[in-house]
């Protein structure tokens, strides 16, 4: 945006471009990842200022938006290995703290069984239903999302499937 | 196929090869339980794809844009509320992320007593149930500044602390390469004589608050902060005796040095946590709220029973609350409407400029719309004021006029939290007399200007010379800034509205390798609008590409087609591709296309359209009967009896690539 960066215009204006068209759809993406609005909306500018200060290879990047999503799974993935470490750590130090700890379907903001079910999965397992059931991707751009092969995606999907119907059937169990 | 290896491929049903999906739809027929699964997974999917998308704030956009503003700069802009777990974690992560895990280090891997000092909360020291009087006042923040003891001195003062606010935040992530301590947030750290209110709600958001300059306060620094590139909060009661010093040399380059109040101890914790605080959501009583209406201008707008409306001008009502006489809501009505062009960012309307601005939209303030909500959308903008105070406007625009809902309001020790809950919901409640049209399209350029333009040599020159290397030329075209926005990828929001765009496909060195990417140029100046890297066609893929080289350009993909005719050569064609093509102009002189299997041109042939009065003795397809989502290879323009040489359309090459993809 400043003449005296290294960049072009036209690449700032690129990086802005992914910005506007997906920001909505990886913070959604995110929130679902790791349940906390707040936190995804940390995650999702970190993900698209990767993509700026990568600007001058973005355009060269094949698929933008596949990229986008790997550097948000990658960084939501993170958040909540962290998360899950932090939980068993009692440094806020009050064991009254520890006790309300909520569980995953609260962490994640659960309303319904559907997002209850969703919640129980591990993450890894989450992150390539989601981009396959919610943001509409084709196994090969899940797989170049996650930087897996497209053998391991569907296998992913396969177990996220099973643990999904079982949790879900759970959920929905009066 | 047996069982286990049907209930994978089932996973990724709606991805199967056609031989795939041949196989698993024999063996589903046959098998009861796999056709439970496949209806279950595609009801999981149907439930999954209707899931409310979760939307981001306005101050996603806020944030990235002050963060991108600078050449490096990392700018981090105050977010909405994050409990105090995620406070912290999400500062821990943001650090991680900048390649710097001193933080979560300092956390997580040293052990909790370590983080503990004398007298701090880390020691397990329950939550004081009820707070507790000073037994002798001590020493207040106003004195301690009036009289400052020597730097290092160790001296006590009773405080409220600001940071126990969980919305507070600490500060940036740090550098990656800090070499001294991080300075504190004076406003998430504050210590003052009386409570001071760190973030105020306001619309769908929050805000941080200020502190007054010159005022009484101090800002707390615990030791381990004072590590270089160490962030944390300090955790500390919210109303307590505190003893410690001023004018650690580990503070000194800070702004606010003089206040930085490093904590040696707590000597008395009168109360622990802060006290519990209404939340924010609609005011009481607003169901009999009366309404302010303006015929004349054509909008309503609810109001507390016990503020006054005053008319300023035509134009012009102030809604004025009894306890803050000084700082109405302002609704002004404007003559034209405000709109933002996504695609220019550069010019933002004057309505616009401020300290930032956003998007908003009616029904998110607080949990839902309100009853009878127009749901309207619009923009918010927020500044601060030379006064040190802040306001914040609300505009909608509709029936060529924009509408503005602004406040003016306080920061500091006044907490004035009421006033925004209703400024809120007066913007909540905000109705128009007709409900607005549909939001107009940006200002896009639906044909070709005058020109002139560059011709297709300059365009290629003017690139080849500002990206510093010769470049191979596989395609052009000359379109319409609509056209070139519909064609693109990631390109497709480039900014600006030129009257032509030069699409050129060309082949260069980028990074070591040989790649091909797909420019847009302004065509008059030549300028590069943006560019993005062409897919290689994928093995034993079917493309009809622009130019003659079966790198350039996509016209069509495979993924645009959903069924091939072999019989006709008739395509049906996605929604999207049908009308990005039907919306596509070539030159009377029709625009050559090639037809490719993986990297193999396997023959060629012209965009023609209907309006063209030239004949064509190739292989034509008319994009103008693209409309109705289906288009035709065909022989000659305007008839088959224009076509000379042999129909090169039923190739075994194209057929077999159909086939594989199940276009057939």
């Amino acid at each position: 945006m400043t003449a005296d960066a290294p960049i072009s215009r036209a690449e700032a204006d690129l990086a802005h471009a992914l910005f506007e068209r997906h920001h909505a759809e990886v913070y959604a993406y995110l929130r679902r990842m790791v349940g906390d609005g707040a936190l995804a909306e940390d995650l999702a500018q970190e993900t698209f200022l990767r993509a700026f200060a990568s600007r001058t290879g973005l355009a060269r990047v094949q698929n933008p938006r596949a990229w986008l999503y790997r550097v948000a799974t990658n960084l939501a993935l993170n958040a909540l290995k962290r998360r899950r470490r932090f939980a068993w750590l009692p440094w806020h130090a009050g064991a009254e703290r520890q006790a309300a700890q909520p569980g995953p379907a609260e962490a994640l903001g659960a309303h319904s069984a559907v997002e209850a079910a969703l919640a129980a999965l591990p993450p890894e397992l989450r992150a390539p239903l989601l981009l396959y059931a919610c943001e509409g991707m084709s196994v090969a751009e899940v797989a170049e999302a996650l930087a897996l092969s497209e053998g391991a995606v569907k296998m992913r999907l396969h177990r996220a499937r099973r643990l999904f119907r079982q949790a879900y059937e759970r959920e929905d169990a009066p | 196929m047996n069982h286990a290896r049907c209930e994978e491929l089932l996973a990724a049903y709606r991805d199967l090869r056609a031989s795939e999906r041949q196989a698993v739809e024999a063996h589903v027929a046959a098998c009861p339980q796999c056709a439970a699964t496949l209806r279950a997974n595609q009801a999981m999917d149907h439930e999954l794809a209707k899931l409310p998308a979760p939307q981001p704030g306005p101050t996603l956009r806020e944030r990235y844009y002050a963060a991108t503003a600078g050449p490096s700069a990392r700018r981090w802009l105050p977010k909405p509320r994050l409990d105090a777990l995620g406070n912290a974690l999400g500062w821990a992560v943001a650090a991680a992320v900048a390649g710097v895990l001193l933080v979560g280090l300092a956390i997580s891997a040293r052990p909790l007593a370590q983080r503990a000092w004398p007298g701090v909360v880390a020691s397990g020291a329950p939550a004081t149930p009820r707070p507790v009087a000073p037994t002798t006042p001590g020493p207040t923040v106003a004195d301690i500044l009036a009289n400052p003891p020597a730097p290092g001195e160790s001296f006590e003062v009773d405080v409220y602390y600001s940071g126990t606010n969980p919305w507070a935040h600490h500060g940036p992530p740090p550098p990656p390469d800090a070499t001294q301590a991080l300075c504190p947030s004076s406003w998430a750290s504050a210590l003052t004589d009386e409570p001071f209110q760190a973030m105020l709600s306001l619309l769908n958001g929050s805000q941080s608050n200020a502190l007054p300059e010159g005022g009484a306060w101090l800002v707390a620094v615990t030791p381990e902060m004072a590590l270089p590139g160490v962030r944390t909060d300090p955790q500390l009661p919210y109303h307590a005796r505190l003893r410690g010093h001023l004018g650690d040399p580990a503070f000194a380059h800070c702004p606010d040095a003089a206040r930085i109040f490093m904590v040696e101890q707590v000597v008395q914790v009168y109360e622990q946590e802060p006290p519990a605080a209404p939340g924010y959501s609609l005011p009481e009583g607003y169901g009999t709220w009366p309404r302010h209406h303006d015929t004349a201008l054509g909008y309503s707008v609810p109001y507390p029973p016990d503020w006054r409306v005053e008319r300023q001008d035509a134009a012009t009502v102030l809604l004025r609350a009894p306890g803050w006489p000084g700082y109405p809501v302002t609704i002004r009505v404007h003559e034209g409407e405000t709109r933002y062009d996504p695609y220019d960012p550069a010019t933002v309307p004057p309505l616009l400029q401020g300290d930032g601005w956003g998007v908003f939209e009616q029904g998110l303030s607080f949990g839902a719309p309100l009853e009878g909500s127009q749901r309207l959308a619009g923009y918010r903008v927020d500044r601060r004021e030379p006064s040190g105070e802040r306001s914040v406007a609300v505009l909608f625009g509709a029936h060529g006029r924009t509408y503005e809902l602004a406040l003016r309001y306080p920061g500091g020790f006044e907490s004035p939290q009421p006033l925004l809950t209703a400024y809120t919901a007066i913007v909540e409640g905000f109705r128009l007399d007709a409900a607005p049209g549909p939001t107009p399209t940006p200002p896009v350029r639906q044909s070709l200007g005058a020109g002139p333009f560059l011709r297709q040599e300059q365009a290629l020159a003017r690139l080849a010379e500002a990206e510093r290397q010769p470049l191979e030329l596989l395609s052009a075209r000359l379109v319409a800034e609509a056209a070139a926005r519909r064609w693109a990828g990631p390109c497709a929001t480039f900014a600006g509205h030129p009257d032509g765009v030069w699409v050129l496909t060309a082949r260069g060195q980028f990074e070591g390798q040989e790649r091909t990417v797909l420019y847009f140029l302004d065509a008059s100046t030549g300028a590069k609008l943006c560019g993005e890297e062409v897919v290689p066609p994928g093995d034993g893929e079917f493309s009809i590409r622009f130019g003659s080289d079966p790198r350039g350009e996509v016209a069509l993909s495979m993924e645009d087609v959903v069924a091939y005719d072999a019989a006709t050569h008739e395509m049906v064609l996605t929604p999207e591709a049908s009308a990005r093509l039907a919306a596509f102009t070539p030159p009377t002189t029709g625009l050559p296309f090639v037809v490719c299997v993986g990297g193999e041109a396997v023959y060629r042939g012209a965009f023609w359209a209907g309006y063209s009065s030239q004949s064509y003795a190739g292989v034509v397809i008319d994009p103008t009967l693209a409309a109705q989502g289906r288009v035709r290879i065909e022989l000659g323009y305007p008839t088959r009896d224009a076509f000379q040489g042999e129909d090169p359309r039923a190739d075994p090459r194209i057929l077999q690539a159909l086939e594989r993809a199940g276009k057939l």
